[in-house]
C-alpha cells in the first residue's frame, strides 16, 4: 500500500528536485543583487538619466550616452590606463606569486612562518593596506622618499602623487602587494598536486633545476595559472578602493580606471545614464577578456 | 651496460635505521629483483642507487665508476616508476624523448631513437597521443620506452607492474623479461610480489626490515630457503609450518610418527631448546598417493581452482604461531591435483615425502637443512 506522502523527494523520478530546492536560495539572491541591478543598469545606459528615482517615468530610448562615450578622449584615456594597469599588475602578480610559491614550497626550517608571511597581505583589508601605502609614499615624510634619498636616487622628497608616471606606478605597486598572495596560495596548491615522481623521473633523465621548472612545473601549473590569471585580471578591472583612496584617479586622470570613471560619473557628476554606459562597456570588456583567457587556458589543460 | 657494485650501503633517518649494511655485486646484464614486504627498504635502496636519496654510508659503483655522490642525471641510469611518471602535457613522442632532449641531443637523432624505441615496444601508432589517451598497458610500454631510448648503463624499475590489473600484469611481466633478453641491459627491479621475483629474476634479493635475508636464484630460494621468513615469503600458497618435537636420533616426531630427517640429533636437540623445531612442507608436496609419512586429516575447507584443489586442515597439536596469528589461524594447506570428490569434514589420508621437509630453528628462524 502506498503511503500518501505529499512530496517524496526520495523517489528516483524526483531526484533532481532536491538539487533545485537547495540551489534556489542562492539563485534568488544572485538574481536579486546582481542580475536585477545589471538589467537596470543596461536599461539606464540607453536613457538620458541624471539621477534615477524609483517609480519615475521611463525616459525615451537614446544612444547618446554611447555616442558621447566613444567620442570622448577621457574615455579612451581611461581605457588605456585600465589596460596598462591590468597588464602590469597581472604580470607582476603572477611573477611575484609564482616566485614566492616556489620558495615556500621548498623544505626548510620555518616554512610555516614563511608561508604565513607570504599570505599575510591577503588578510590585510584593502583600505588599510592602501592607507599604509599612502603613508609610505607620502610626499613630505614618506618612507619611500627617504629610501630614495638615502640610496641617492633623489636629492629631495619625491612628490609621488603629483607626477602622472609616478602615481601610476605607486598604484600598480600597491595592487601587486595586495594581489600577489592570491596567486601564491593558488600556485602553492597547484605545486603540491604535482607528483613527486615527475621530478624524480626528470632528475634521472638529467634535467637541471631550470629545465624542471620550464618543462614540468610551469606546464603542470598551467590550468591553475590560467584560472588565476583570469581572476587577477578581473580583480584589477573592478578594483575600486585602492585607487579611490590612494589617488582618486588623479593626477590629471592618470590613474583613472573604468571603475573609478563609472563612480565619478555617477556619484560625482550625477550622470547615471552615462555612468551606466561606462559600466556596461566595462562588463563587455571583462567578458571578452576572460573568455579569451579561459579559452587559452582550457586548451592548455590536458 | 655495466656491472653494479653496492658496498656496505646503509640508510638512517635520525635514529630510524631503514636499511642495514647492504652489499651486492651485480654482473653486467643481470636481472636482479629486490623483493620483500612493504617497509623492508627495497625502494629506499633503489632510490639510493638512482641518486634520488643520499645514502648514510657506503659506496656504489656503476661500471667501475664511483657514483655514490653523483647527481641522478650523471649516473647514466634510467628508471621506471610505479605510476609511470609520464608527463600529461607532452605527447608520447616527447615523453619518450624527454631525457635525450634534456641532454641536448640533436632533434633528428632524438627522432630516430624514439622511433626505434617505439618500434621495439610496439607503440609507434601512439606517438602523437597524450598519456591520458592511453590504456594502462600502453602507458607502461611508454614508460619503458623512455628508459630504453636513453641506452643507459642500467635500468631501475620500481614496482612497474603494480598499477596493472592481474591479467595485464602477467602479460607485461613476460614482455619485460623478453625486453631484457633482447637488449641485455643490467636491470634492478623492485617488487613486493614474489611471483614477479620468481618468474623474472636471474637472482632474487629477499629483504625484511632493512636486512637482506637471502640472495639466490629463484630455484635455490624455493628449494633451499635460508630461514623461516624466506620459506614463508616464497611460494603460493605459502609453506606449511608445523611445530615438531625431536625423536630418537636424526628424526622428528610428526603426526604421531617418527620422521627421519637429514639433520643430526645434536643439532635437533639444540634447536629444540632454542625456540623449538619448526618443520616446513610446501602444499604442493602433500599428496593423496600414499607412501612416505602418512597422516589422516578432516579438511575444514576445500577450494577448487578447476585444475587443482586447495585442502585446508587444522594442524592440531603441531600448530605453529611463530610467524603471525593470521598464518596460524588459516591452518595447513595441501594442493592436490586430485579430481575425485572430496568433502569437508570427511576423513582424508594425506602423505608427504620426508625428504621434502624443511627444518628451522624456532627462535632464530634459521634453516637446519
Amino acid at each position: 500500500m502506498r503511503r500518501g506522502k505529499l512530496i517524496d523527494l526520495a523517489r528516483p523520478s524526483r531526484q533532481h528536485w532536491l538539487g533545485y530546492i537547495l540551489l534556489a536560495p542562492a539563485v534568488i539572491l544572485v538574481a536579486a543583487i546582481i542580475v536585477y541591478p545589471l538589467i537596470i543598469s543596461i536599461d539606464l545606459s540607453f536613457q538620458d538619466v541624471k539621477l534615477p528615482r524609483m517609480g519615475a517615468p521611463r525616459k525615451p530610448f537614446t544612444l547618446e550616452n554611447y555616442q558621447k562615450l566613444f567620442s570622448s578622449p577621457e574615455f579612451w584615456q581611461t581605457c588605456w590606463v585600465t589596460l596598462k594597469l591590468v597588464v602590469v599588475v597581472t604580470i607582476a602578480c603572477l611573477a611575484v606569486g609564482l616566485g614566492t610559491a616556489l620558495l615556500v614550497n621548498n623544505r626548510f626550517r620555518g616554512r610555516r612562518l614563511a608561508r604565513l608571511a607570504v599570505a599575510l597581505p591577503w588578510a590585510v583589508p584593502e583600505v588599510i593596506a592602501t592607507v599604509i601605502f599612502a603613508w609610505i609614499f607620502d610626499s613630505s615624510f614618506g618612507l619611500m622618499g627617504w629610501i630614495f634619498i638615502k640610496l641617492g636616487l633623489a636629492n629631495q622628497m619625491v612628490a609621488w602623487f603629483s607626477d602622472t608616471t609616478a602615481a601610476f606606478w605607486v598604484v600598480a605597486t600597491t595592487m601587486v602587494w595586495k594581489g600577489y598572495p592570491f596567486v601564491s596560495i593558488m600556485t602553492l596548491a597547484g605545486l603540491q598536486s604535482i607528483p613527486e615522481d615527475f621530478y624524480n623521473a626528470a632528475k634521472v633523465d638529467g634535467a637541471n633545476a631550470f629545465q624542471r621548472l620550464r618543462w614540468i612545473t610551469i606546464p603542470s601549473l598551467m590550468p591553475v595559472l590560467g584560472v588565476t590569471m583570469v581572476l587577477v585580471t578581473l580583480w584589477v578591472f573592478r578594483d575600486f578602493s585602492i585607487i579611490k583612496v590612494l589617488t582618486d584617479g588623479g593626477p590629471l586622470k592618470a590613474t583613472q580606471t573604468l571603475s573609478i570613471m563609472t563612480y565619478n560619473e555617477a556619484f560625482g557628476f550625477f550622470k547615471f545614464g552615462y555612468a551606466s554606459a561606462v559600466g556596461v562597456i566595462t562588463l563587455l570588456l571583462c567578458v571578452v577578456a576572460s573568455m579569451a583567457m579561459l579559452g587559452r587556458g582550457s586548451k592548455a589543460m590536458y | 651496460m655495466a656491472s653494479i657494485s653496492i658496498q656496505n650501503v646503509h640508510k638512517s633517518y635520525g635514529a630510524l635505521n631503514v636499511l642495514k649494511e647492504f652489499s651486492l655485486e651485480i654482473e653486467d646484464g643481470e636481472f636482479v629483483v629486490l623483493v620483500g614486504p612493504s617497509g623492508c627498504g627495497k625502494s629506499t635502496m633503489l632510490k639510493i642507487l638512482a641518486g634520488l636519496e643520499p645514502a648514510s654510508g657506503g659506496r656504489i659503483l656503476i661500471g667501475g665508476r664511483d657514483v655514490t655522490d653523483l647527481a641522478p642525471g650523471d649516473r647514466d641510469i634510467a628508471m621506471v616508476f610505479q605510476n609511470y611518471a609520464l608527463y600529461p602535457h607532452l605527447t608520447v613522442r616527447d615523453n619518450i624523448g624527454f631525457g635525450l632532449k634534456m641532454r641536448g641531443v640533436p632533434a633528428a637523432e632524438i627522432r630516430r631513437r624514439v622511433d626505434e624505441a617505439a618500434r621495439i615496444l610496439a607503440v609507434e601508432h601512439l606517438l602523437d597521443r597524450r598519456p591520458k589517451q592511453l590504456s594502462g598497458g600502453q602507458r607502461q610500454r611508454v614508460a619503458l620506452g623512455r628508459a630504453i631510448v636513453r641506452e643507459p648503463q642500467a635500468f631501475l624499475m620500481d614496482e612497474p607492474l603494480s598499477n596493472l590489473d592481474a591479467k595485464l600484469r602477467v602479460h607485461m611481466r613476460a614482455e619485460i623479461s623478453a625486453l631484457h633478453k633482447r637488449i641485455g641491459v643490467t636491470t634492478i627491479y623492485v617488487t613486493h610480489d614474489q611471483i614477479e621475483a620468481m618468474t623474472m629474476a636471474d637472482r632474487v634479493v629477499i629483504m625484511k626490515d632493512g636486512v637482506i635475508q637471502q640472495i639466490a636464484d629463484p630455484d635455490t630460494l624455493f628449494q633451499k630457503p635460508k630461514n623461516l621468513f624466506v620459506a614463508s615469503f616464497i611460494g603460493s600458497p605459502g609453506m606449511n609450518f608445523l611445530a615438531a618435537a625431536p625423536a630418537n636420533g636424526a628424526a622428528i616426531r610428526l603426526f604421531g610418527k617418527e620422521v627421519p630427517v637429514n639433520v643430526n640429533a645434536d643439532r635437533l636437540m639444540q634447536a629444540h631448546s632454542n625456540g623449538g623445531i619448526v618443520a616446513g612442507i610446501r602444499p604442493e608436496y602433500i599428496s593423496t598417493d600414499g607412501g612416505g609419512t602418512e597422516f589422516i586429516v578432516r579438511p575444514s575447507l576445500i577450494e577448487s581452482l578447476g585444475s587443482e584443489k586447495y585442502v585446508y586442515f587444522d594442524a592440531g597439536e603441531h600448530t605453529f604461531s611463530g610467524l603471525n596469528d593470521e598464518e596460524a589461524r588459516k591452518g595447513l594447506i595441501a594442493r592436490l591435483a586430485h579430481s575425485s570428490p572430496l568433502a569437508e569434514g570427511q576423513e582424508l589420508k594425506l602423505s608427504f615425502d620426508p625428504a621434502r621437509l624443511h627444518l628451522f630453528e624456532g627462535k632464530s628462524g634459521e634453516a637446519l637443512n
